[in-house]
């Protein structure tokens, strides 16, 4: 295992490149010198402890945060030198956003995002976003506010798929969701990946979603991938699935930091 | 297509108006104006809510506007925002129209009040100056607030806000001590200088008026500058942090940078400090048309009431009208002056004589009858528990006389909704058993008020309160 995973395909075919990438905050190094390629169409699990440095890698990748080195791409389009051309492919469900605007409803909020897109018929637009996340029509009036968890989830996701995005990042997509919404959102990423070309890369604490829906996988340990590779290497079942998983997640890391 | 620009902005101001107490803030704040307005008219209105309205609640826009830019960050909506096609240029330049535009929107709101006031009274000087004194500090207050809440990047907005308030509470104290420092010859001082920090207060002084005191500096040019430098260079620093010294999330500034960030909000402070002008040499000018006079609540011995109605028992001040009813201005109004004679009721009163002159526009008129009586009908006033007044040989009196002229006084050209008018009354009278003859000499006031004013300014500053709690009654029943 090291720090250089690269999945075959040429270089077109790349929907993520990291090349060494880094970031410090002051003497911290929350990630350090990750190279990772992932192809497009691919539904790519993104596995860490807490503070492993999964959020932070995020967060670079979606222009949130600048490199301190290193690079990263999207498609092509370097995250530092072009971030409008990246927030043009990318959608982004943050575990922190979904209390963010509790005062509007979920059509003021899809809207405000709609048009700040320029996209056409923005009504029409986020009416069909909320069908296709199934969140109930009586409640897209109604105040973020009030509705329940899941709900909250659901209105996030829209969001990110505003736009027809390339690349989307998710970070605990389906905590929350009751069992058949989490199916119907397992179902959605699978039929983006298939139909559309998306590639997802999905932050999930839920092991047996990454099993169901990731065929490759990194794990990030204290800021380093400590593994990269095929889903099913890790184990057959979720047991060993699990123990595995854990047990690198646990191992001293060299040079950690 | 739509400016990427214009479309953030439009979306930002309605997402301004969508917080879930905004538009009944809005409407609490604009109808405490109105009452205000309508109170303030009982006194005088310029000095009253003009000093509130177009100098106070304009400061308070510095933590609204710290606010509104730290908001989006604290609540992580930035996140969103930037993970969306949206150039951080853009989205500053939009919330600094958003904030500008909430600030043209209060403007706007004291209109109708204005409107009513000026339909009355005309445009004095102090108003004139408010109308320019108030945009100037909006502005300044929305590019120190910005600058505030641009600087505080974290999860709390209690930080930016809670600084505001301090810097708030500053600026406000800062406008009397200006102006008593100036009064007692201090302004020049080194306290004298720190209160020139007040964006209102070098305006103030830069626009050439005070709000109590007779004195200004002469000389404004580097008054100017400094407020120049305050106000533009708080704007230009807010933008410079936003988009060179910070990330979406946090500081990204090199140790050159924070050298330069220090520096310059170092010279912002204190540049209006050391170089704005204290030379307090010139005099200020007249704020309106009122006469300097000032009528305090001194003990008088004479009143106004309405024809035929008794004296009050808690009768006198020298504002003859005090405890009754104001007189309409621009209209004749038949009153009784009451003069209370300090005779025992005991002695007869004879040969009185009455002059009655009004001053600054009050034309006070009675019959010659009545100003001119041999034996004139006097009313007894009588005083329990010793009160009455005292005697040159030391007793007090227990009953003493009144007499009572019927008079019509027409005040015209009043300065405010709310007026004191000078009226001087002179008398002279004999009392039997006194060779001397005796003399009445009052210089009093009379209230007046503009008729309907009140009534006008309490709907004129009541139409947008309302429009507000309709706005709030629409969203709650729409979203609710």
């Amino acid at each position: 295992m090291n720090n250089v995973s690269v999945f075959p395909g040429n270089a077109a075919g790349f929907a993520v490149e990291m090349d060494g990438l880094t970031r410090r905050f002051g003497d911290f190094t929350a990630v350090q010198g990750i190279t990772l390629r992932i192809p497009k169409g691919h539904l790519y699990g993104f596995l860490g402890l807490n503070g492993a440095g999964k959020t932070t890698t995020i967060r670079m990748l979606t222009t949130l945060l600048p490199p301190t080195s290193g690079t990263a791409k999207l498609w092509g389009h370097n995250v530092a030198d072009d971030p409008l051309a990246v927030r043009r492919l990318i959608g982004l469900v943050s575990d922190e956003t979904s209390e963010s605007q509790s005062g509007w409803t979920a059509r003021e909020y899809l809207l405000y995002f709609a048009r700040i897109r320029h996209l056409p018929d923005p009504r029409a637009h986020v009416e069909k976003l909320l069908e296709d996340v199934g969140l109930d029509p009586s409640f897209r009036g109604k105040l973020i506010g009030t509705y329940s968890t899941g709900m909250k989830r659901r209105v996030e996701i829209a969001r990110a798929l505003m736009g027809q995005p390339k690349v989307l990042f998710l970070d605990e997509p389906t905590r929350g969701l009751d069992l058949p919404a989490k199916r119907e959102m397992w179902n959605l990423l699978r039929r983006l990946a298939i139909d559309e070309n998306v590639t997802t890369f999905l932050s999930s604490h839920d092991s047996h979603e990454i099993r169901s829906l990731c065929n490759e996988i990194s794990v990030i340990s204290k800021g380093r991938l400590v593994y990269t590779g095929a889903t099913r290497d890790l184990g057959n079942d979720l047991d060993s699935f699990e123990e595995n998983l854990i047990a690198l997640l646990t191992q001293p890391v060299p040079n950690s930091v | 297509m739509a400016l990427p620009i214009a479309t953030l902005y439009a979306e930002e101001l309605k997402a301004t108006m969508r917080g879930r107490f905004a538009w009944i803030g809005a409407g609490v704040v604009l109808l405490a104006m109105g009452g205000l307005a309508t109170l303030s008219t009982q006194g005088g209105w310029l000095q009253g809510y003009g000093i509130l309205a177009y100098g106070l609640v304009p400061l308070a826009f510095l933590p609204i506007a710290a606010g509104l830019m730290a908001s989006p960050r604290t609540n992580r909506f930035v996140e969103c925002i930037f993970t969306a096609p949206v150039n951080r240029r853009d989205w500053l330049a939009a919330k600094f129209l958003v904030l500008f535009t909430l600030a043209a929107a209060y403007y706007i709101a004291l209109l109708p009040a204005m409107f009513v006031y000026t339909t009355h009274v005309g445009v004095p000087l102090l108003l004139h100056k408010y109308l320019l004194w108030t945009p100037g500090v909006l502005l300044a207050e929305i590019a120190i607030g910005s600058l505030i809440g641009l600087l505080f990047i974290g999860r709390s907005v209690m930080a930016p806000i809670g600084t505001a308030m301090g810097l708030l509470l500053a600026y406000v104290v800062f406008i009397p001590m200006q102006e008593v420092m100036t009064s007692q010859g201090n302004g020049a001082t080194r306290t004298g200088h720190i209160t020139l920090a007040s964006p209102a207060v070098l305006l103030k002084n830069a626009l050439g008026f005070t709000l109590g005191i007779r004195t200004i500096p002469s000389h404004t040019r580097m008054t100017w500058i400094s407020f120049a430098v305050v106000v533009f260079g708080s704007l230009l620093l807010a933008a410079w942090v936003f988009l060179q010294a910070q990330g979406v999330e946090t500081w990204e500034a090199t140790r050159p940078q924070r050298w330069i960030l220090g520096l310059a909000l170092l010279s912002i402070a204190l540049f209006p400090v050391i170089f704005a002008e204290t030379t307090y040499d010139g005099i200020a000018p007249a704020q309106s048309r009122a006469p300097q006079s000032r009528f305090g609540a001194r003990h008088g011995e004479a009143a106004l009431v309405r024809s035929g109605a008794p004296i009050s028992r808690r009768c006198c001040s020298v504002i003859l009208n005090w405890d009754h009813p104001d007189i309409l201005a621009n209209r004749s109004n038949r009153r009784d002056l009451l003069l209370l004679l300090p005779v025992d009721a005991a002695k007869a009163v004879t040969n009185f004589h009455a002059t009655l002159e009004g001053g600054e526009g009050l034309e006070a008129t009675a019959d010659s009858s009545s100003l001119q009586q041999a034996a004139p009908t006097l009313e007894t006033r009588t005083y329990p528990n010793d009160s009455g007044p005292e005697m040159p040989d030391g007793h007090r009196l227990t009953a003493s006389w009144v007499l009572r002229i019927p008079v019509t006084l027409l005040p015209r050209n009043p300065w405010d909704l709310s007026v004191i008018y000078p009226l001087h009354i002179a008398a002279t009278y004999a009392v039997s058993g006194d060779p001397q003859p005796q003399s009445f000499d009052e210089h009093a006031g009379v209230r007046s008020r503009i008729g309907g004013a009140m009534v006008q300014m309490a709907l004129a500053g009541g139409i947008l309160p309302l429009c507000c709690f309709a706005a709030a009654f629409v969203r709650w029943r729409r979203t609710r």
